[in-house]
């Protein structure tokens, strides 16, 4: 009797788990649709996708891929060092900011934090024409620093919040006896804090290079020469450029464009999708 | 202590007076780095070209859509129409006629002072030039048909009767008497300065390395200006009187040339806008951009008018130009020093009463004492102030002024008061927008409250870990595309002709549902709502599975025990219990609709029409197309407004429910 109900409720737990499976196999295919439609048009030729729209590739054109990277490795290049140079900075000045919040007590520091806080509950867009107007004034126009420095300003806010709270969570004592024996704060924040909150700078660094990665409007609003322009906003001219002609070199050029998150998110998985809740979460 | 708050207030009064002479020193030097004015007087037209009469003072302006206006003391005189945009016009004071060269082929003839056609000479070519010889007997126009067909004809004034006519394959760019009346000047595509006689043989010519593009004549000079930005002055000789080059930064195209009346300032226009000023030695003293095709210039005593192809005319004032380094910097300095003065006017004013004073010192003395936290914030500070803050309140405040890309100076701004506000109801697009926006944000809460919280249920029920840990992989993996890349995906995907939704109804025999999905005002805003299909919101996934996971077992298993059944679970226990995260994400999608264009930017465009504007894209396109900052920041002020009412409103329902 007793086994009879076990086994009832196993063919019960069974039955729900083939369901759910199903249900979720069917939407991680339509959510994998767009992917899929990309991968298969950028080994097309143009003949196959305008004939035979639905047929795998008969032969791989790898020539797409040619054509887009001939087109995009500038670009990609660049973006990827401009972004190593704003995460960087990010890091240090979030670090920073973050450390002298969770250990230092002085006159205005809630103000000033406060101050800091409330730029997450501001859309940036509300300042989008003054700090266009001041990028060109100060004969930032066109230079990489009109990108790092507005995004470094932007990324550290939630940095700051983060390592404040990573650095809080460390023993109190730990600071003290640093400053016992001697340490400065420049000491105690590189010796002690950055090696125990690495973690979270992790996280954080992770995070940012996925934003600043996703930027499309404030590059393309401040950056004119090509070689200077990050991926996203070059797939699109390229994109705008190549009309119906090239359908394959089009989609290899998006298939390119995705590579560099597609390697961090495999390598660093746990912390993406840390970094991507971060936000949420703590903020 | 007496003696002390005696001596601060001393300093006070003082820092309050240098105070105030520095920041009057501030705007008289401010209002001389303005060598650009407006003028007071508009065409409502594309302004093409200019002629300035000294003698009553009357600026006739030649339009694009096909009208000649004349303006004195600011007043419109008269406006007369052809049937072409006005190329060139010039003036016969002795005789009182304004000779008008036009597009549709004709010369006009008009009088001065009240515009009665006088003679109507048919030339049957797009006339490019126009020219009248001194003892006005001859008029003479450049035309040019097609790209290499050009001619050179020359009228009698008195009768209209052609004179000569000459063929050329290169195209003119300019024609101009010589004094004698006998010969006339020429530039050419192929940077040739010819002086050609009536009979049409070449006396004489002069080379440039580039296309001419402009040919002026400003007393005894001519003036040329080439395609790489290099001009020339010469003589009826055509000897090179003066020559230099413009420092064309900026790649822009160079269309137009100008001087002053006494030939020493040189402008030079761009078909972008820029225009480059050079003074007597030929050195740039001038750069900036109206943001319009300059057209024409015309000189007057030692200023210039200058048009562009819209409705814009200026007056630069090229001998102030000279000095605006000099100016700003002064401006700079004094700005900097009252801005010090008058703190140390409010220090010194707080430092003379006692008790006030200590409290100062008290708190001078803790800063120093933290000043290493101060130092280490230093560089945050200074990236909010920047970035954030400097802009926020310039927000505010300019949100009601008539700042634009034209207007950029202190002294060019000017408040407006709600005009800008008043816009966004009469121009219309905001209001599009919207209802676009209420649409998006409506649908975009529901997307976020249903496929991911479903998702995340049903991950969190997967039974074995390594099965979990894969599906959770699985459906975040996705959102390694950047959402530009996805949405570009997306256009291909609604594409007419190539799209995966219309080949799939072909498929299916559904040819009748097949669609032009964005290119049709009913469906556009519905194919930007189902972009992302099938809505697996990433983060909000991930959030509300960390929300079932904090729950904790024992929580369910009790339950269990109880014989909740999953679905009563569901409802009654975890969706309570996850409140907090489905508001977090709810603001945040809030927050996030208002402000995101780019995927509408890159399907649509706001188009077809203003099909799928959001006040966003408006903002977007007012700071970076149309340049008009005033109410891009307006625009700003309102979502800020919006955003933090539904940000509140949000946070207050959920608040209540639990």
């Amino acid at each position: 009797m007793k086994q009879k109900k076990i086994s009832q409720k196993l063919i019960r737990e069974i039955r729900f788990q083939s369901i759910i499976e199903i249900l979720m196999l069917l939407v991680m295919f339509f959510a994998f649709v767009p992917v899929i439609v990309m991968l298969i048009m950028s080994f097309k030729t143009n003949w196959e996708i305008y004939n035979d729209f639905f047929a795998l590739p008969k032969n791989i054109a790898w020539n797409n891929y040619f054509v887009a990277f001939g087109k995009l490795s500038t670009n990609m290049i660049n973006t990827l060092c401009v972004i190593a140079v704003a995460v960087a900075l990010t890091l240090i000045v979030a670090g920073l900011s973050g450390y002298v919040f969770a250990t230092m007590e002085f006159p205005g520091k809630n103000l000033i934090y406060m101050l800091i806080l409330a730029l997450m509950m501001i859309p940036g867009i509300l300042y989008l024409a003054p700090n266009y107007s001041l990028i060109q004034r100060y004969g930032l126009y066109n230079t990489r620093w009109a990108l790092i420095l507005p995004w470094i300003s932007g990324g550290q806010v939630l940095g700051i919040l983060l390592c404040r709270n990573a650095i809080e969570a460390l023993p109190k004592d730990l600071f003290e006896a640093a400053k016992i024996e001697g340490c400065n704060e420049i000491d105690s924040l590189v010796r002690i804090a950055v090696p125990l909150a690495k973690p979270m700078l992790s996280t954080i660094a992770v995070m940012k290079l996925v934003d600043y990665y996703n930027d499309f409007i404030w590059p393309m609003m401040v950056i004119e020469t090509n070689s200077k322009q990050v991926i996203t906003v070059a797939v699109k001219v390229f994109t705008s450029s190549m009309g119906s002609t090239e359908i394959g070199s089009m989609f290899a050029g998006y298939v390119i464009a995705t590579i560099p998150l597609f390697i961090l998110f495999m390598f660093t998985s746990r912390l993406y999708m840390e970094g991507m809740t971060a936000g949420a979460v703590k903020g | 202590m007496k003696k002390t708050n005696n001596l601060w207030r001393i300093v006070t009064v003082i820092s309050l007076i240098l105070a105030v002479c520095s920041l009057v020193g501030v705007r008289y030097f401010g209002e001389k780095t303005e060598g650009v004015e407006d003028v007071t007087y508009a065409t409502g037209n594309q302004n093409n070209c200019l002629c300035y009469d000294d003698t009553q003072q009357i600026m006739y302006v030649g339009t694009h859509d096909n009208f000649l206006i004349a303006f004195q003391e600011g007043q419109e005189l008269f406006r007369v129409s052809a049937g072409g945009p006005f190329s060139e016009v010039t003036l016969d004071q002795e005789n009182h006629l304004i000779y008008a060269g036009n597009e549709d082929g004709n010369i006009y003839v008009y009088d001065m002072s009240d515009g009665t056609l006088q003679q109507q000479i048919e030339v049957q070519r797009r006339i490019v030039s126009i020219t009248v010889s001194s003892d006005h007997s001859k008029v003479a126009v450049a035309t040019s048909t097609g790209s290499s067909k050009a001619n050179i004809l020359i009228y009698s004034t008195a009768d209209g009767s052609e004179i000569a006519n000459h063929k050329y394959t290169v195209s003119i760019a300019g024609v101009k008497f010589a004094e004698d009346g006998e010969s006339l000047f020429s530039v050419n595509k192929r940077g040739e300065i010819c002086r050609i006689a009536i009979d049409g043989s070449e006396l004489n010519s002069y080379e440039t390395n580039f296309a001419a593009l402009s040919l002026i004549r400003q007393n005894d000079l001519l003036w040329t200006v080439c395609k790489d930005g290099s001009y020339y002055a010469l003589d009826e000789s055509l000897n090179v009187v003066r020559k230099g080059c413009v420092q064309n930064t900026v790649s822009a195209t160079i269309v137009s040339i100008g001087t002053d009346e006494a030939n020493e300032h040189v402008i030079v226009g761009t078909s972008e806008g820029y225009f480059f000023i050079m003074n007597g030695a030929d050195q740039q003293v001038y750069m900036a951009d109206v943001g319009t095709k300059i057209t024409g210039f015309a000189g007057v005593g030692n200023e210039i008018y200058m048009a562009g192809l819209a409705d814009l005319i200026k007056l630069v004032h090229v001998d102030n130009l000279e000095n605006i380094a000099t100016n700003r910097l002064i401006a700079n300095v004094l700005r900097i020093a009252g801005i010090i003065l008058l703190s140390v006017t409010v220090i010194a004013l707080v430092m003379s009463f006692g008790r006030s004073r200590s409290y100062i010192l008290h708190l001078l003395k803790e800063i120093w004492k933290h000043r290493m936290a101060y130092i280490m914030l230093l560089p945050t500070l200074l990236l909010i102030y920047f970035f954030n803050y400097r802009g926020i309140a310039t927000a505010f405040i300019r949100a009601f002024t008539n700042w634009s890309k034209t207007n950029t100076s202190l002294a060019q701004i000017d408040f407006v008061g709600l005009e800008n506000f008043g816009r966004m109801f009469t121009e219309g697009y905001f209001l599009i927008g919207m209802k676009n926006l209420v649409l998006l944000m409506v649908t975009g809460i529901i997307k976020v409250l249903t496929m991911p919280l479903v998702i995340a249920w049903l991950v969190y029920n997967i039974s074995g870990g390594k099965r979990k840990y894969l599906h959770r992989f699985l459906f975040v993996l996705p959102i390694v595309v950047p959402g530009v890349i996805s949405a570009m995906t997306w256009q291909k995907i609604y594409d007419p002709s190539i799209g995966l939704l219309n080949e799939v109804l072909g498929a299916l025999h559904l040819e009748s549902l097949q669609h032009v999905w964005l290119g049709d005002s009913k469906t556009a805003i519905w194919a930007v709502i189902f972009m992302g299909f099938p809505f697996v919101h990433a983060m909000a996934f991930l959030v509300y599975y960390g929300g079932f996971l904090n729950i904790g077992r024992d929580v369910e298993e009790s339950a269990m025990i109880d014989g909740a059944t999953r679905w009563e679970m569901f409802w009654k226990i975890q969706l309570p219990l996850i409140r907090p995260q489905i508001s977090i994400m709810v603001t945040l999608q809030i927050i996030g609709t208002m402000q995101d264009f780019n995927s509408i930017f890159i399907l649509t465009g706001g188009g077809p029409g203003t099909a799928t504007y959001v006040p966003a894209l408006e903002l977007y396109l007012n700071v970076a197309q149309f340049g008009r900052y005033g109410y891009a920041c307006a625009l700003g002020v309102i979502l800020f407004v919006f955003t933090m009412t539904a940000t509140l409103i949000s946070n207050r329902l959920t608040r209540e429910k639990e």
